[in-house]
């Protein structure tokens, strides 16, 4: 009987393209988001009504993760970006050569954001790195106050946290108090954005956060 | 539910270490997984043993050992569970700090028979 040590991370596969990836990213100074969330949840209506707000001072093309079908593609291309659609074909989540396969599909010398829109799912997505700069999960009222403590593993690797649907806060249970005293415990460096991405308020914090999360300063050159 | 590829990779890496250190069998895989790695130790389980079939790891038994979650405090440098504290300090009531462990997902080892171990030991 012969004992070997191993110590090699399982998802080492996954970690190396997302690595490499994420180098020619920073070569051309292309700043990736990675949004998470369940099913329904606003992820493609918020882009929707961020996108064109954000096009008027930079490049930004988006690529789309589905189980199936091209609707959420077919609705970003209307806003006139790059858009390239990912159709898993029932994984459950995008791993880093999707993306990369997507990512060579882009013109990325004339990007200054990817905006990845993950399958919609609050579990699986938060485990594949996809050479993203940062995680955004997006939380609608309609889900409720308690899945930061239900679902704490993609709270905690987000940066940021999109509470979205507000305009529905009074026809719901959703208790603010229990959800900031939740995040403050789980995750407090995690910023909140509170949203109502079809009603389009509350956009303006998280569209200076992004700009801030330019990499290099937002100097493309 | 991608704890089958998952298991895959992990296949793999166990096969792949085997060949270069000349095992014949696998019999033991050793598997770390941190508390917020996202991992379902049963369905990874059923995984392995699915994937397993006719490769050197057939019949090797999966212990799966869980990491909890631990913060630094980033004032006092003090380590507490995450689970029952949060990013709460339970020493100074600093609230932010580092998670230092909680997110693994490694092979710690793999015991098994090398041609030699079989040829002393008949069993």
């Amino acid at each position: 009987m012969t004992q070997i040590r191993v110590e090699t991370n399982i998802l080492q596969a996954n970690d190396e393209v997302a690595r490499q990836l994420k180098e020619k990213f920073r070569a051309k100074s292309i700043t990736v988001i990675n949004l998470i969330s369940s099913p329904g949840a606003g992820k493609t209506t918020l882009l929707e009504h961020s996108i064109p707000r954000l096009i008027k001072k930079y490049r930004v093309g988006v690529i789309e993760g589905d189980v199936l079908t091209t609707r959420d593609a077919d609705r970003i291309a209307k806003l006139n970006v790059p858009v390239v659609q990912i159709e898993t074909k029932g994984a459950c989540h995008l791993d880093a050569n999707m993306v990369l396969k997507a990512a060579n599909q882009m013109d990325l010398d004339n990007l200054d954001f990817i905006i990845i829109e993950n399958v919609g799912n609050l579990v699986c997505p938060a485990t594949f790195e996809l050479a993203e700069d940062a995680k955004v999960v997006v939380l609608s009222i309609a889900e409720g106050s308690d899945k930061p403590a239900k679902y704490p593993t993609i709270f905690t690797r987000a940066k940021a946290c999109i509470l979205n649907k507000m305009d529905l806060l009074p026809y719901s249970n959703f208790s603010l108090d229990e959800f900031y005293q939740d995040i403050k415990r789980i995750n407090p460096q995690m910023k909140v954005f509170e949203v109502a991405a079809l009603r389009e308020t509350g956009l303006d914090s998280w569209l200076e956060w992004l700009e801030g999360m330019m990499v290099n300063g937002g100097q493309k050159d | 539910m991608h704890e089958l590829s998952l298991a895959q990779n992990l296949l793999e890496i166990v096969t792949k270490s085997a060949e270069e250190n000349n095992l014949v069998k696998v019999t033991t895989v050793s598997v770390v997984g941190g508390e917020l790695g996202g991992i379902v130790s049963d369905a990874l389980q059923f995984g392995f043993e699915v994937s397993c079939a006719g490769t050197v790891a057939q019949g090797a038994s999966l212990l799966y050992r869980e990491l909890p979650a631990l913060i630094r405090c980033g004032s006092c440098n003090h380590e507490f569970l995450w689970k029952t504290y949060g990013y709460s300090c339970p020493q100074c009531s600093q609230l932010g700090g580092v998670m230092f462990q909680g997110n693994e997902f490694y092979v710690e080892y793999i015991e098994g028979d090398g041609e030699e171990d079989g040829k002393n030991d008949p069993d």
